[in-house]
């Protein structure tokens, strides 16, 4: 078990040239051709923001959450979950997606998933640095514990890795999986506490819903941009958090290194 | 650096000593299983719990062994289907062997499809910095080789255009240009080349000689066995995965052409049902073909009296030619070919063929039944089974006109032998069209084998009989 983890970070450290590359090639792929190229990665989540500002700050005039302006809130929650989203819908199909090179060329196909987190981060950042300004225009500032989301973004990255291996690699068999990793993004957005506080629900459905790996990361970047709160500070989800990563990990890996012989049979 | 891949990689060590440090490619009875599972889910049920499901098994690769040493160039011949691209796949670590062991010693550079890992939206440089990345060449070592790559794509500005806007000329230019660049120990290449034109191919060619030179090895895939004979010392030849020859290229090219010419046989000619009291008028409905009743054709032919008739006549002939025993025949029956010779139309040269010379080929066609308009033809191939010249009564706009069953027509076909010193075969054919349907009624292939001498030497197959005028021009 942990042999083949060992291994799979092998190869990817081996591949980390081509992974970069091929991450920038998928960013760039998005907007190749097109008249403002890399503007588009500002001006979708600039507009979305805008459009969330319009419409809880200015329309409905949403009370504060915990004397936080809603928008404020909601995209600091909202950033996380847009890059999970992201990262698990370009997983799932960057095996089959990449037949080509599975088929006709040597090529690692175990770094794949890692292109795909790689890619997204990127425009994820880009997310970030305007949630930075509308924490200034805001009037929160900046303090130290905004960099604590490095460590929330880094989870994420694991959990997803894990999930990712899990579910391209299904999915070179079972096309299904790509139907219902749409279907549980979905769910997921309202099963997590992000458009709403886990505050207004009973204890014991609290305690339910923070079973949810990506509760623990959601909260994390509330945490870190607007309640300035440590990790530490909330030891047993950060535990119990890496138990279920870890675990996931390990999984995806097994199985990818399970059924990656027998991909370039089947696609 | 030394890849060993074993279907249980558990005898790894153990039986990858066993081959020489000579060895750049080896295979040891590998065999690729296709499972067919009646749903998906049994796949993946099976890798993941190593519970045996029902599946079917396609044998791809079967009990295939090899081994090619550094520096050999190997061409990999087989109808379609036969199991070369999986050969192939094997060696590069793309397809997993489902048995046996596969050893390469080297880095292998492939190019087993037209620009697989071109991405179309980008430009030449970007994408082969990218193919760069994916055979494992850094970036710095690719700045070096990019100016060899661009020289030898010889693309110009297209360079920076997307990929998507290339020809497939441009396409496969590139594409082998990469390939050939990233200095390789081993290169491995799939009918890709058959896509460039004239220049480029010599181009590539001369290339491969370089590298032969240099001591790379070469394995390559392709359908013409002008390329085989002329640049492999040796050649496999695939038949539903198994290797059914291997060896020096030409003797594996002929074996080929064997092959491919029995094929055809079953696949392309309707064959008339034969009874003992001789060919039905109407074709047998194809399910019917079979090998047995094609044999039975050549086999009744051969038992027919004008055919032994044939066979004297020959001993009588003092040309020298041979009527070839291993002759490929094939037919409805319809018609029978059944005296052929050659006569030599000059005085000087009565008992060979000379260079120059005036030779007539002949042959008589026994008609079955009467058939409208029926076309003869010869055709002249080289030893190595390229066609090099012939014709026919529809090329040269005559007319045979109506037969009836028992009709005997000879057709005669004079010229001069314009043919360079060689071994050549002679085949003759008779055909029609029935219903716009081209029908062939008895083909005789390579039936005569002749050799041609000549006391001048020239180049190539053929003697255009060129007329040299010099003269000296003021300057």
């Amino acid at each position: 078990m942990l042999n083949s983890l060992f291994n799979f970070f092998k190869i990817a450290y081996r591949q980390r040239s081509l992974i970069l590359v091929m991450a920038k090639r998928e960013i760039t792929a998005q907007y190749v051709g097109s008249l403002l190229g890399f503007s588009w990665t500002f001006i979708h989540p600039l507009v979305l923001i805008f459009v969330f500002w319009f419409v809880f700050s200015v329309g409905f005039k949403v009370k504060p959450t915990n004397d936080v302006p809603f928008v404020v809130w909601l995209t600091a929650g909202m950033a996380p979950w847009f890059l999970f989203t992201n990262i698990l819908t370009t997983s799932v199909g960057s095996v089959v997606g990449h037949a080509n090179l599975i088929k006709k060329t040597v090529f690692s196909s175990e770094i794949l998933p890692i292109v795909s987190i790689s890619s997204s981060v990127v425009t994820h950042l880009v997310f970030l640095v305007l949630l930075f300004f509308l924490l200034i225009f805001q009037g929160i500032g900046f303090s130290l514990y905004d960099l604590q989301f490095l460590y929330y973004l880094f989870c994420l990255c694991v959990l997803t890795l894990g999930i990712g291996l899990i579910i391209a690699s299904l999915n070179v068999f079972l096309r299904d999986i790509g139907q219902i990793v749409g279907v549980v993004v979905q769910v997921g957005f309202w099963a997590t506490p992000i458009f709403w506080d886990i505050q207004i629900m009973p204890p014991k459905v609290q305690m339910l819903l923070k079973l949810n790996p990506m509760f623990y990361i959601v909260q994390g970047y509330r945490d870190s941009f607007i309640y300035q709160t440590g990790f530490w500070e909330r030891p047993y989800l950060t535990c119990y958090f890496w138990i279920v990563t870890l675990f996931v990990l390990v999984i995806g890996v097994t199985i990818f290194q399970r059924l990656k012989p027998q991909f370039a049979d089947v696609l | 650096m030394k890849t060993i891949c074993t279907a249980k990689s558990l005898q790894y060590s153990k039986l990858g000593s066993s081959f020489s440090e000579e060895t750049a490619v080896a295979m040891s009875n590998v065999g690729k299983i296709y499972k067919l599972y009646s749903r998906p889910l049994y796949r993946v049920a099976e890798a993941l719990l190593t519970k045996t499901c029902k599946h079917k098994k396609f044998y791809a690769l079967n009990d295939v062994s090899f081994s090619v040493d550094r520096g050999q160039t190997v061409g990999i011949i087989g109808k379609n289907g036969s199991g070369k691209s999986t050969l192939l796949q094997v060696v590069c670590g793309i397809l997993q062997p489902t048995a046996g062991e596969v050893v390469v010693n080297g880095r292998i550079s492939a190019l087993l499809e037209l620009g697989a890992g071109f991405n179309p939206e980008f430009t030449g440089r970007e994408n082969v910095y990218l193919n760069g990345s994916i055979l494992g060449v850094g970036r710095n070592e690719m700045d070096e080789c990019f100016q060899d790559i661009t020289d030898f794509a010889d693309i110009g500005d297209f360079i920076d255009q997307p990929v998507k806007t290339y020809s497939s000329g441009m396409y496969v230019r590139l594409a082998f240009a990469v390939a050939i660049n990233v200095k390789p120990d081993i290169l491995i290449v799939d009918e890709a080349l058959s896509v460039g034109d004239t220049a480029f191919q010599a181009k590539c060619f001369a290339k491969f000689k370089e590298f032969q030179e240099n001591g790379v090895t070469i394995l390559f895939v392709t359908h013409s066995m002008d390329l085989i004979t002329r640049y492999c010392s040796n050649a496999i030849l695939l038949e539903q995965g198994r290797i059914v020859k291997s060896g020096p290229a030409k003797e594996v090219v002929d074996e080929y052409n064997r092959m491919m010419a029995n094929c055809s046989e079953s696949v392309n000619t309707p064959i008339s049902e034969i009874t003992e009291n001789g060919f039905y008028e109407n074709e047998a409905p194809k399910n019917k073909i079979s090998p047995e009743i094609i044999n039975k054709n050549v086999l009744q032919s051969k038992k027919n009296p004008l055919a032994i008739s044939l066979t004297t006549h020959m001993h009588e002939s003092e040309l020298a030619y041979q009527l070839n025993q291993n002759e490929n025949r094939y037919g409805n029956g319809k018609a029978e070919i059944i005296e052929v010779g050659i006569d030599s139309l000059s005085d000087k040269a009565r008992y060979s063929f000379v260079h120059g010379e005036s030779y007539r080929f002949r042959f008589k066609t026994l008609f079955h039944c009467s058939l409208d308009n029926p076309i003869t033809a010869f055709t002249i191939k080289d030893a190595k089974g390229f066609d090099l010249t012939g014709t026919n009564t529809l090329f040269k706009d005559i007319e045979i006109g109506k037969v009836r069953k028992d009709d005997v027509v000879l057709t005669q076909f004079e010229q001069r032998m314009m043919l360079n010193p060689g071994g050549y075969l002679l085949s003759f054919g008779c055909a029609g069209f029935e219903d716009g349907e081209y029908v062939v009624y008895d083909r005789r292939y390579d039936v005569i084998t002749f050799d041609v001498i000549s006391d001048s030497s020239s180049v190539g197959f053929f003697d255009l009989d060129s007329k040299i005028t010099i003269s000296r021009v003021e300057g």
